[in-house]
């Protein structure tokens, strides 16, 4: 998800080497067509989220990174 | 098509030019919500938590049943003229597809008949409605024209699927197997969410089938912005 966002916002005026990072994302994509989420029966109903964050991260423009998850009982939401 | 890729119907349709219209004239307002991804991977959640099984079903011609605020008019279609009278237009009481607003004209007329019939909507997710008797509930997700509903009770999902029957025409599809881009299966103890077969699409159509795999979606320690001197390259080639 990260890395999509990334490449997208380079696709107004893509230079080759953003089309190779494309690229890696789909030789990614080959290689996990199997991954599933695994949602159990029966598991407890308590919502828990986790984040991470990285301030002022990127060295050209000193943006911050941050991501979250989700989690309900044992499933992952989001 | 069906979460294997085999062909069902085939399906051919009236659409009205939307990009005609022109706004304070034809339509007002043209938002709609849709449910998001999390929602329904939330509702799964929760019904594997639960213990209790969600179906689905498809509302045909949905745009067709949402009932329009403004006048609009639309052209005879081409080779459909009425000899008789060649240059009248049609004036619309429903939406059809291909207008701007149709989207949310069926999503209210969707709402006002469940809101009609005892459902709650959700504060922070207009999709879901819900509905409590007792110690049931009865969940219906919705998102554009399929409808995701799942109960604790057995007989308030029949109870439903009548309902919704009585009021539209619509597909039955039974159990949820198959939703936008998300294979769903079931086995004894839990639910498979799987996106295989979009991501063979997604591969076949950029012809990278046969690619060699890697384990990681990008290099670390890696800026995008210093290749600010490289090749361009010509973006309208993809």
């Amino acid at each position: 998800m990260f890395s999509v966002c990334m490449c997208a916002r380079y696709q107004a005026f893509p230079k080759e080497s953003h089309l190779k990072i494309a690229k890696r994302i789909f030789r990614y994509i080959s290689g996990t067509t199997n991954f599933r989420s695994w949602y159990p029966k029966g598991s407890s109903s308590c919502l828990v989220g986790f984040s991470d964050s990285n301030f002022a991260g990127r060295k050209s423009d000193r943006k911050s990174t941050s991501g979250t998850c989700h989690l309900f009982g044992n499933c992952l939401i989001s | 098509m069906d979460e294997n890729g085999v062909i069902k119907r085939n399906k051919a349709r009236l659409v009205a030019k939307g990009y005609n219209q022109e706004e304070g004239i034809d339509y007002e307002e043209t938002y709609a919500p849709i449910s998001r991804l999390e929602a329904i991977r939330l509702l799964l959640a929760f019904t594997s938590c639960l213990e209790f099984k969600l179906f689905q079903m498809d509302i045909k011609f949905a745009f067709l049943n949402g009932l329009l605020n403004e006048e609009v008019y639309v052209a005879q279609p081409l080779g459909f003229e009425d000899i008789n009278y060649p240059d009248h237009v049609y004036k619309l009481k429903r939406a059809l597809y291909g207008i701007k607003q149709a989207l949310r004209a069926w999503y209210e007329r969707l709402r006002n008949f469940l809101l009609e019939k005892g459902f709650s909507c959700g504060n922070v997710d207009n999709t879901l409605f819900s509905k409590c008797k007792g110690k049931d509930i009865l969940l219906v997700q919705v998102c554009v024209d399929d409808i995701i509903f799942g109960s604790t009770n057995d007989t308030m999902c029949q109870e439903f699927s009548k309902l919704v029957q009585g009021e539209f025409e619509m597909s039955l599809m039974g159990e949820l197997t198959f939703f936008p881009g998300l294979q769903i299966k079931k086995i004894r103890d839990g639910i498979f969410l799987s996106q295989t077969k979009y991501a063979l699409e997604l591969l076949k159509k950029f012809y990278m089938q046969d690619c060699k795999s890697i384990s990681t979606l990008m290099a670390s320690a890696l800026s995008i912005d210093k290749y600010e001197s490289d090749i361009e390259v010509d973006s309208k080639k993809y």
